[in-house]
């Protein structure tokens, strides 16, 4: 008889707009595993953790929880039965110390006082017995990523769970702070706790997970040791068809430079975020642009794009400086911004398809007859960027908000790639968005480029960098620690060493590389 | 590939379906309650709660004259209404209409007084001076809520009192006829005045003006591309930035055009309704804007049914005042109810639900 932890029977939930996120979906987990659970964007993974942590409610089916059945309608109850997660964005309190964030809504007290010594005792405990490092009065702010992170499940772990859910924890993470949390990981599966682990990294889901429940189209496709699995299987199962998990991409052939950005400096709450940044970006090219999350990656995106004041140095485009040009400038002389935030800046969730590809073209003479809007150019031009970008829609008046997080991002995407840009920042093109998609967007990017477009690709996902830059910056601290010309020899772990600043180039050798016409 | 599109393309329709159903049984079962709550309320007043109740239903429609009392009443209402829908598709919760519904007449009266024997002429500098007063109180809130950030409810809330108190001193000092009994301005030319279009009632020619106006806030909303500058604004004024829309314009210039129509509102309601300025203190109207646009959704197309609605309860219940004891106040009471159910989001969701996952069921089958 196996020993099952938890197990989930006939899950089914219907979300207000009529979407049918999971249906009858059976799910277990045994005691002591690892356990991935994979699926395309829209497949269900997270609403099925959603409604096991109790945030959200199904509409029928069971959950047993260490034999016996439990309703979960908060997630003060799924933590009460022991059950923990920890979200995609951190839940943290940025101006609070480590140990405030950890007992935060379970506060030590003496005699009616906050004990906040004893509050940091108990820290420190913690993450002795769990192998962390960390400093219990260290302010959140003031910690990189990947702490941040441990602070996280060392919160899930001090309300004593042994069910643990990390929903795509390693997507912020560099390959050495990955191998980090692999290592805990391990730690707790020896110390019998129990782990869901949600990636769409087939790689990483091989190294570490022991059984895998794959799903689509919001039901289980089934369980599976990941012993006898391959990971063309897993993605097979996944979308339905095989799908090339490398893009095919021709030599780069660069024109001219289009993009110069000399000395930029960006000053947030009076420090430095980007410190006298400079570079060359060629028509043809696509240039990378890798580091952790919060080392003036986003900084040198929105000063591109002028969603951001730039305090020093300048900015031209085909020639024009932009430093002290509007967005609508920016715009209009071929600098097009792929936000990284579809949902609160991409798109606008509430508005049709249609209103979204066609935003920010209401300049454009085909779509518009002086100050009125040409509905019908608007609408077969929304239609032609629809079946270019294969967006899978009920119609192009239905809400942006109603599609999957895949056909969202392509929304986005036509919109900005249909402008034929000579210069299209790129700002996290695929983060959670699935393989089928990310796949179409890598290539239609490659189309881009061949066809002339300067791309500036900022990611946090290095095999996606690895794919498809042609050649590579590392940023860490708001300055480049590396400039790799060709990815070639490159391995990831090498990058790693420069994201985390470990190691880094001349800053001299670098600029003369890279500054050549 | 294409039979999957086509299933799917059904399932949006039957989304829109279910989603205007859902929208107005809202309306309705919320103005039900609480013509419901207000009857109880008569039952409790009244001594004959049927005779009153009847009043209030059929008042509006008892005489040539009530029907006439309640379309004269839609009209600033379909004004105001029209200003808050405006503000509203950019997320602006202004009460600057107020202020300019105020304002804007008394600077046409001012002119109208000036130039008296210029008849159809004067009637269209007035009506245009008024929307361009109006506008002009729009400017303060607008430029403070677009630089500052301010929080355009509380400004021009405040901002109604200067406007008001300037007003009073123009009024008394400047415009006041000394030999009229009550405060009030000189009186106005007849020939300056709104043309009557429906005899044995006071219905005006402003009626058109409004339905103009109509018209041209629903083209302008969903056909050009302010419009759409101002949508998006409204939707997700992040995303409205990193377009390129210039948001800065469009916060300031929804209040300023919000200024005009209520401007122009409180002139068509001067020279269709009255001979002489006397207001001494604003109507409130911009209130009742916004209950307007609530009960039209922000739509201008339909804010005349809005204000309709609007103007058939308060003659409803001034009509029952007077044929029966009940006091004009329910009238505040009914739409306190309605507003709060309408905007109450919660209200029947559970409903809306099991209506979605009744057809989502029945699809997958």
């Amino acid at each position: 008889m196996e020993d099952f932890i938890l197990s989930m029977k006939k899950i089914t939930k219907i979300y207000g707009n009529g979407i049918i996120a999971n249906k009858d979906v059976d799910f277990s987990v045994r005691r002591g595993e690892i356990h991935a659970l994979m699926g395309e964007n829209g497949a269900g993974k997270s609403t099925l953790m959603k409604i096991l942590f109790g945030e959200d409610i199904s509409d029928s089916g069971d959950i047993e929880f260490k034999g016996k059945k439990v309703l979960i309608t908060s997630p003060t109850d799924a933590l009460r039965l022991g059950i923990g997660m920890v979200h995609q964005h951190f839940m943290l309190v940025p101006m609070l110390t480590v140990a405030e964030n950890i007992f935060l809504g379970m506060e030590l007290t003496h005699r009616g006082k906050l004990d906040r010594k004893l509050a940091v005792e108990k820290t420190e405990e913690l993450g002795h017995t769990y192998h962390f490092n960390i400093n219990p009065n260290e302010k959140i702010s003031d910690l990189a990523v990947g702490t941040r992170q441990e602070v996280e499940i060392l919160k899930a772990l001090a309300r004593g769970v042994d069910l643990l859910i990390l929903d795509e924890p390693t997507a912020v993470l560099t390959p050495q702070e990955t191998e980090e949390l692999f290592k805990e990981l391990k730690l707790f599966r020896k110390e019998g706790k129990t782990i869901i682990f949600i990636s769409h990294k087939l790689k990483e889901v091989k190294s570490i997970c022991d059984r895998i429940t794959i799903m689509k189209k919001g039901m289980s496709v089934g369980t599976y040791e990941l012993a006898d699995m391959g990971e063309a299987d897993i993605s097979r199962l996944m979308i339905g068809h095989d799908v090339p998990l490398t893009a095919d991409k021709e030599k780069a052939n660069p024109g001219k430079c289009v993009l110069k950005i000399r000395d930029v400096i960006c000053r947030e709450e009076g420090k430095s975020v980007l410190n006298k940044v400079s570079l060359n970006l060629r028509s043809g090219e696509i240039l990378g642009i890798a580091g952790v999350e919060g080392n003036g990656q986003q900084e040198l995106a929105e000063s591109l794009a002028r969603l951001r004041q730039t305090v020093h140095g300048s900015i031209t485009v085909n020639g024009n400086d932009i430093t002290k040009k509007n967005i609508r400038y920016v715009r209009e002389h071929g600098l097009s911004y792929l936000s990284d935030d579809r949902i609160s800046e991409g798109t606008a969730p509430l508005e049709s398809i249609e209103d979204n590809i066609v935003a920010g073209k209401m300049r454009e003479e085909s779509l518009t007859a002086g100050p009125f809007l040409n509905k019908k150019a608007i609408e077969s031009f929304a239609k032609c960027q629809i079946d270019n970008y294969q967006i899978v829609c009920d119609s192009p008046r239905s809400p942006v908000g109603m599609l999957s997080g895949g056909n969202m991002q392509k929304v986005a995407v036509a919109r900005e790639f249909s402008g034929k840009p000579s210069v299209m920042i790129v700002n996290q093109p695929t983060r959670g968005v699935d393989v089928g998609a990310m796949s179409f967007i890598h290539n239609k990017l490659i189309k881009l480029r061949d066809t002339g477009s300067a791309i500036l690709l900022i990611s946090a996902d290095l095999s996606e960098l690895m794919n498809l830059s042609d050649s590579l910056l590392v940023m860490f601290d708001g300055s480049f620690t590396a400039y790799f010309e060709t990815l070639e020899n490159i391995s990831e772990e090498e990058i790693g060493y420069y994201m985390l600043g470990i190691k880094r180039q001349d800053k001299k050798d670098i600029e003369r590389r890279l500054l050549r016409e | 590939m294409n039979k999957e599109r086509l299933k799917g393309s059904d399932a949006y329709q039957e989304y829109k379906k279910q989603e205007l159903i859902f929208g107005m049984m809202k309306t309705f079962l919320a103005v039900a309650i609480s013509l419901g709550i207000v009857f109880i309320i008569i039952a409790i007043f009244s001594d004959n709660p049927i005779a009153a109740a009847a009043s209030f239903i059929g008042g509006p429609f008892s005489s040539l004259r009530r029907f006439g009392n309640m379309i004269e009443a839609s009209i600033p209402l379909i004004f105001t209404g029209l200003a808050a829908c405006i503000m509203f598709q950019a997320q602006q919760f202004s009460l600057i209409g107020d202020g300019a519904f105020y304002l804007g007449p008394l600077a046409a009266i001012a002119f109208s007084l000036s130039f008296p024997d210029q008849g159809l002429l004067n009637t269209i500098i007035s009506i245009l001076l008024g929307g361009i007063v109006g506008a002009a109180c729009g400017v303060f809130p607008g430029f403070l809520k677009a630089k500052w950030n301010t929080n355009e409810f509380v400004v021009s809330m405040m901002f109604n009192y200067v406007i008001t108190f300037f007003g009073l001193y123009i009024l008394l000092n400047k415009l006041r006829d000394p030999g009229s009994g009550f405060v009030a301005s000189f009186a106005l030319s007849k020939t300056v005045r709104l043309a009557r279009i429906i005899p044995g009632t006071k219905v005006h020619s402003g009626l058109f003006i409004a339905l103009a106006m109509v018209v041209l806030c629903t083209v302008f909303i969903y056909r050009t591309r302010f419009g759409f500058a101002i949508r998006m604004t409204g939707s997700n004024i992040k995303f409205a930035r990193y377009i390129g829309v210039n948001t800065f314009l469009v916060v300031f210039m929804v209040q300023v055009i919000g200024g005009l129509l209520a401007g122009i509102g409180g002139t068509v309601e001067l020279l269709g309704m009255y001979d002489r300025y006397q207001w001494t203190a604003t109507l409130g109207l911009g209130f009742d804007g916004m209950t307007v646009a609530i009960l039209a959704a922000n739509n201008p197309a339909l804010v005349p049914f809005g204000a309709l609605f609007l103007a058939y309860v308060r003659v409803g219940t001034e009509v029952m005042a007077r044929v029966n004891n009940v006091p004009t106040e329910t009238v505040y009471l009914i739409q306190g109810f309605a507003m709060l159910l309408i905007t109450a989001s919660g209200f029947l969701v559970r409903w809306r639900h099991k209506m979605t996952v009744k057809s989502a069921a029945r699809r997958a089958v």
